[in-house]
């Protein structure tokens, strides 16, 4: 459990400071197009697979720490048992949905990366280093609400 | 029929506490596989969602406000302003609105714009005896400029889900929100006269005008160049997200030096989690778009629409009074993106000019949001006040009104908001 919680959270400092590094990077790109009249080939492209990998990949640290955007209006009326109750259903159907991307997303990037397959772009970089990112965050997602609902049920959980 | 099943799943499952990214993911994934189609749209939604260059710029615009904000830039640039107007009749309140407009063309947030200039304009403001009520409505309607005035979070993806110009909606939203920095200067005068219930500011020295000037300087500096560059074209929306970021860098780290290590990593955190929060709700949007479209459920409510409703007006009242109610439990953007898809089709049926009810919709939305009893505004007036939602509420009315007249005003002449996109 406490290696979940680690692999989550480590991954959502990372994505921050990947987001740091696109601002660097498109920063670079513009200083480079003006002053040196020698715009990148890389950095659009670039700056958007990290942008994909970095919003998902901290998608799994935000539900440990309850801070994905949700209607409280209803649940915060109800009393301990009732908030507990709907938290174990919000997970559980997180579990679900997890599940369902792993399934239905892997096929998706594991088919790119036996055929090889290529974007077609200036960098032509493989189809599946972004493809993977659905399946993998999700992964770690629904493992982490395994985590969380565990943790309700020994009653440890907030 | 399908549709009211749809509508009601969707309500359940946002009121039972589901994230609202996992309920329209999660719900638009069980009608693709419902309805016959492949599943696996849902990944590649995703993917095709957040694979995209426009919103690059919502993290990185964040950066920007973030690193300011730990910089202190709100209180610098609250003292620079009220040395200028505080002297004036209700001169702190001006000073507040005023406060906020500029802060908005830094932070494409309301909330954020709101508690950055409550937590310095509050205490100042009750200190000097305003009523605390006025005090709160102010800052909860001042915050709404955040996303009027460019950038705008909410604009840019109102942008990649309509596929219309950010760079339009930007220039659309400037003159709705200096009408609104208008209204609000002249109601705060007006109420501070006739309420008199305040203790006038000396006007400051020349002295004291020109340090707080010079230091506030750097980062009005910034933003003008923002979003110029983004009118000139310069650079992309995007490309001015990260000119932004890496300026507030170098104006918070280099010129003022008021920008710590510590600072530094809070504001980085805390933009990553607003920005995933944000996209992921995009993302599962587009996935519930895609399975209702499949479903024909836009088709059958434009319908339904064109059946019963043939004016703009009417139209444009009723999803006025259909957002009132959403907002009542809602934020901003998980309204936008559930509605907005739905009625876009719509749109064009009836004349109403997309980027116009961008706008509108955007100042609609902040109306409900700021509508007591649920509004992410008036939380953070009331976390950062210290107050009870009983007197942010009686606070935030007038400015309620304000704000509905403002819809009104931009609906009777809709060049106030269409004007500088089209001469420009």
């Amino acid at each position: 459990m406490r290696l979940i919680d680690r692999l989550s959270d480590g991954l959502a400092a990372l994505s921050g400071w990947a987001l740091f590094v696109i601002g660097l990077m498109l920063a670079f790109e513009v200083v480079a197009r003006y002053f040196f009249n020698a715009p990148t080939i890389w950095a659009e492209e670039l700056s958007r697979l990290v942008f994909v990998w970095a919003t998902l990949a901290a998608a799994a640290s935000l539900l440990r720490k309850d801070a994905h955007i949700r209607v409280t209006v209803v649940t915060e009326r109800l009393g301990p048992g009732g908030q507990r109750a709907m938290r174990f259903v919000s997970l559980a159907f997180v579990i679900v949905l997890a599940g369902l991307v792993v399934l239905y997303g892997t096929p998706i990037a594991w088919d790119s990366f036996t055929r090889g397959r290529t974007t077609g772009t200036m960098m032509d970089i493989p189809n599946w280093w972004a493809q993977a990112a659905v399946p993998l965050s999700f992964l770690l997602l629904g493992l982490q609400a395994l985590v969380e609902t565990l943790r309700l049920a020994i009653g440890r959980g907030a | 029929m399908e549709t009211a099943l749809i509508l009601l799943a969707l309500f359940a499952l946002l009121l039972a506490g589901v994230p609202v990214a996992f309920a329209l993911a999660g719900l638009g994934l069980g009608l693709l596989a419902f309805g016959g189609f492949s599943p696996m749209m849902a990944p590649s939604g995703v993917l095709s969602t957040l694979d995209s260059f426009v919103l690059i710029a919502v993290p990185l615009f964040l950066l920007m406000s973030n690193v300011l904000l730990k910089g202190g830039v709100g209180r610098d640039l609250f003292a620079a302003v009220q040395a200028w107007v505080g002297h004036w009749p209700g001169g702190l309140a001006v000073a507040t609105v005023l406060s906020c407009g500029i802060f908005a063309a830094i932070s494409g947030s309301s909330v954020a714009t709101a508690a950055t200039i409550g937590t310095v304009a509050i205490p100042e403001m009750v200190e000097r005896g305003y009523p605390r009520h006025f005090v709160f409505g102010l800052l909860a309607a001042g915050g709404t400029l955040g996303i009027l005035i460019p950038p705008s979070i909410i604009l840019i993806i109102y942008g990649v889900i309509t596929e219309e110009s950010v760079l339009s909606l930007f220039l659309a939203g400037i003159g709705p929100g200096l009408l609104m920095v208008v209204l609000f200067v002249l109601y705060s005068m007006a109420y501070a006269r006739l309420s008199g219930s305040y203790q006038p500011m000396p006007a400051a020295t020349g002295k004291t005008r020109r340090t707080t000037a010079l230091r506030a300087s750097p980062t009005v500096f910034l933003a003008v160049f923002v979003i110029l560059g983004i009118y000139q074209g310069w650079f992309t929306p995007t490309e001015a997200s990260a000119i932004g970021f890496i300026g507030a860098l170098v104006v918070t780290g280099l010129v003022l030096r008021s920008l710590t290590w510590g600072g530094l990593k809070e504001a980085v955190r805390d933009a990553m989690k607003t920005s995933t929060a944000i996209l992921l709700i995009v993302a599962g949007a587009k996935v519930f778009a895609k399975a209702i479209a499949l479903w024909r459920i836009p088709q059958e409510i434009s319908a339904l629409i064109s059946a019963n409703i043939d004016t703009a007006g009417l139209f444009i009242l009723v999803v006025a009074g259909v957002l009132l109610i959403m907002g009542l439990f809602m934020e901003a953007l998980s309204m936008m993106l559930i509605m907005v898809p739905v009625l876009a089709g719509t749109l064009a049926a009836l004349g109403i000019d997309p980027i116009w009810f961008g706008v509108f919709f955007v100042i609609m939305v902040e109306c409900a949001l700021i509508t007591p009893p649920v509004g992410l505004n008036l939380y953070v007036i009331q976390a950062v006040g210290q107050a009870g939602m009983g007197e942010v509420a009686r606070g935030v009315w007038p400015f309620l009104l304000l704000m509905l007249l403002t819809v009104l005003l931009v609906t009777l002449f809709k060049d106030i908001v269409l004007w500088l996109p089209f001469n420009l």
